[in-house]
């Protein structure tokens, strides 16, 4: 019984050789690609200007991510004449050390928010979130009306900002010990609007001002 | 990207396309070509024994 | 090792019904989203049913629920076919199908409800990705095994590209979906543009190897098979697989073309973009050619039909992914409807079409028919699908080249020609007819589900006999010099 399968032993390490070999083969892209940006991201800091963000844009942007605006809306604008044109200086790197996850999106089924802080008032911005095409008639946009129904909860917020302290955002002590009241009594619709009105208004470094292709 | 990283990612591309290079022509040894005729006969007749009663297979 | 055994084609037949009820929901999810983009009234105000959310159901039902169950179905199939033996571990085998089940059915229940990464392709939060991980390794464990108790001793290619399938995605969603809880939220280790740059090498891989190697791992035994001749070249296929497998990891960065990435990895990207046309065109072309001498089938038989077609989507959308990661080509298609129009024509056109065929051949085979139950419910699905990838995809062509203009176009004066929003409005009637197509292919798979339950009557009824492993009687000692093995390695 053994004899004929004798061989099985040395199948056995074929099959296993085969999975080695596979995994040191898709193996090799990804190192060549993320290491050094890995090595660089542990070595330069944020640009100046750039600061981690405060509890009620935490939490706005969470809201952001929860519900999936970057199904339909980008946070980079590339380095294209057309693109700088219609939304501003381009983004940069440092901009977004602080989003976990990033938020440059894949998609514009609406226009890009990399920069869209400021563009319009938070009257807009609430009237937008709530009815859409009361504001903008043709936008194939949903509305967000449950937003206005939940409130922040700030211990929540500072469960948050300890994590990211854990994975090295410098939050200070204060900042989390501050956090319930910066977001006592708002709704997740503030939230989210303190966030959009952000988005690149606080964050535009010196070095994307300087030679735009 | 640091000019280090740039010989070492060279290497890996070199590397890997030499041994692309040595598959293709290990690939392509006559040697090989009763095996791989089986095999490629595999999928087609995998129900019967005819497949384990080719040369090659077993 | 007993002297006769029988094939385990009970959990194949099992993830054969997951995939066939989770083709129709992940299909069914995908109209409604493409109903909403052209009428958002649709999203009824109610959270869990709005676009943004169910997005993400859409992608994870159609791909891990959908394709994940074919893929796993067929692996176990095919791995024992071609080895000759019975599935190993057959109590892990059923763990591994009730628990990728009960994965993606918590993925499903959570993500409407905000409880996700947000990750693309990733969503699922970090509770149900340790799910995955221990169901992924057990899958594994249960594949490899069975190549081992192999009987033939060469490991047939098709098994080669299962493998790379496991090894590869077990290392990318580890990667990419390490994290650090909070609640169920949980925030990634990595951020901005590591982020970013992890994202892509995975989603691109998930592609690669997912959603590619997987499904040629499936073409490589099922098209021979169907075709009922050899494969047209062993030898092309073992140095496409190398190619492949080696080259997809450098080229995510091509997702990131003109972004906030390091000019010199999105170079590297577009290179190697170019470079894999020639593992993707040649599994393609091997696929193909594989048919010679049996082209009548294609009057006949609907599966063959299938896969032939997906053959030709396979070729046509891979040429198209390495053509649109040409930076210049990018800056026009990127963040339009062209991008949505590749990745269809590589879904609905390459995956899907390559899963139904194979379905369609391993059905009655793993159900003890002789056919299935009907030849003109095959015949209806294939044209419905078929008309239905191709209006939904020329559809999004139009709306992405449409975007693409629009979004570029200035005025002698240097000024934008158009808002935002005329980009919108002009592509809207195109979201319509994306709907009908969708509607379509859609439509095909209720058919296909329906055409699945009637071949399974035996087996719902637990009428089926385990169908023998053939199993030679005497095996005659090989000779050593005969049998190299199949590893370049070796070589």
């Amino acid at each position: 019984m053994a004899l004929p399968y004798k061989h099985f032993e040395a199948i056995e390490k074929h099959a296993g050789l085969l999975a080695v070999l596979i995994a040191v083969m898709v193996s090799l892209g990804g190192l060549a690609e993320i290491t050094p940006l890995f090595i660089k991201a542990h070595t330069v800091e944020a640009a100046p200007g750039i600061e981690p963000y405060d509890a009620l844009r935490l939490a706005g942007k969470d809201v952001y991510v929860r519900e999936g605006c970057h199904v339909c809306h980008s946070q980079m604008i590339r380095t294209l004449r057309f693109e700088t044109q219609r939304y501003g200086d381009y983004s940069v790197a440092s901009e977004s050390v602080y989003d976990r996850p990033f938020q440059w999106g894949s998609k514009r089924t609406g226009p890009d928010l990399a920069r869209v802080g400021g563009k319009y008032s938070d009257e807009w911005q609430r009237l937008h979130l709530l009815k859409p095409q009361q504001v903008v008639p043709e936008s194939n946009m949903p509305a967000y009306p449950w937003l206005q129904d939940e409130v922040i909860d700030g211990e929540d917020i500072q469960a948050r900002m300890r994590a990211l302290r854990f994975l090295g955002d410098p939050y200070t002590d204060q900042d989390i010990e501050g956090a319930p009241a910066a977001v006592a009594d708002k709704t997740e619709l503030d939230a989210l609007i303190a966030y959009l009105q952000g988005l690149g208004a606080k964050n535009v470094p010196a070095a994307a001002k300087e030679g735009a292709p | 990207m640091s000019a280090a990283w740039g010989h070492v990612v060279g290497i890996v591309i070199l590397l890997m396309m030499l041994s692309f290079i040595g598959i293709w022509i290990w690939a392509w040894l006559p040697f090989h070509k009763k095996n791989f005729d089986a095999l490629a006969r595999l999928p087609a007749r995998d129900d019967t024994r005819a497949a384990l009663d080719e040369g090659g297979l077993q | 090792m007993p002297r006769t055994e029988s094939y385990n084609d009970h959990v194949v037949r099992l993830f054969l019904l997951a995939a066939a009820v989770w083709g129709v929901i992940g299909m069914a999810i995908g109209v409604l989203a493409a109903a909403q983009l052209a009428w958002p009234a649709l999203n009824f105000d109610v959270s869990w049913l709005t676009f943004s959310r169910i997005r993400a159901n859409h992608t994870f039902g159609v791909i891990f629920a959908f394709g994940g169950s074919a893929l796993m179905g067929t692996c176990y199939y095919v791995a024992q076919r071609t080895g000759h033996t019975r599935l190993a571990f057959g109590r892990l085998a059923m763990f591994t199908f009730w628990g990728w089940q009960a994965a993606v059915l918590l993925a499903m229940a959570t993500m409407p409800f905000g409880i996700t990464q947000q990750k693309e392709y990733a969503e699922p939060e970090w509770f149900i990705d340790l799910l995955i991980a221990v169901v992924w390794v057990s899958f594994g464990v249960v594949f490899f095994a069975t190549l081992a108790r192999r009987r033939i001793r060469h490991i047939y290619v098709a098994n080669w590209y299962y493998g790379a399938f496991i090894i590869a995605v077990g290392l990318l969603h580890i990667v990419n979906n390490l994290a650090v809880p909070v609640s169920l939220k949980s925030y990634p280790i990595y951020s901005g543009v590591v982020d970013a740059m992890v994202q892509w090498w995975y989603g691109h891989n998930a592609v690669a190897f997912f959603l590619t190697a997987g499904f040629l791992g499936m073409m490589y035994y099922f098209v021979p098979r169907q075709a009922q001749q050899p494969l047209w070249s062993y030898r092309f296929s073992i140095v496409n697989f190398w190619a492949l497998i080696s080259v997809y990891m450098w080229a995510g960065s091509h997702h990131l073309l003109y972004s906030a990435l390091p000019d010199w990895v999105q170079s590297v990207g577009m290179a190697f973009s170019l470079v894999l046309l020639m593992p993707s065109l040649g599994s393609a072309a091997n696929g193909l050619l594989t048919f010679n001498g049996s082209w009548d089938k294609l009057k006949t038989d609907p599966a063959a039909k299938f896969m032939v077609l997906a053959l030709v989507f396979y070729a046509a959308s891979t040429f198209e992914g390495s053509m649109l990661a040409i930076k210049s080509a990018n800056s026009l298609s990127h963040y339009t409807d062209w991008t949505v129009a590749h990745v269809h024509s590589g879904s609905i056109g390459w995956v899907a079409m390559i899963t139904i065929g194979s379905l369609y051949a391993m059905a009655p085979r793993a159900l003890d028919r002789p056919a299935m139950h009907s030849h003109r419910a095959m015949e209806l699905h294939f044209w419905m699908h078929t008309a239905g990838l191709l209006l939904y995809v020329v559809a999004m062509w139009a709306a992405g080249v449409t975007e693409g203009l629009m979004w570029r176009a200035t005025n002698p004066d240097g000024s934008l020609t158009y808002s935002f929003l005329a980009s919108l409005i002009a592509v809207k009637p195109y979201y319509a007819i994306r709907l009908l197509g969708g509607l379509l292919v859609l439509g095909g798979m209720v058919v296909m589900a329906w055409n699945l339950w009637h071949t399974a009557a035996a087996a719902r009824a637990k009428l089926i006999k385990p169908i023998l492993v053939p199993i030679p009687e005497v095996i005659p000692e090989p000779a050593e010099n005969q049998f190299p093995a199949p590893l370049p390695a070796r070589g």
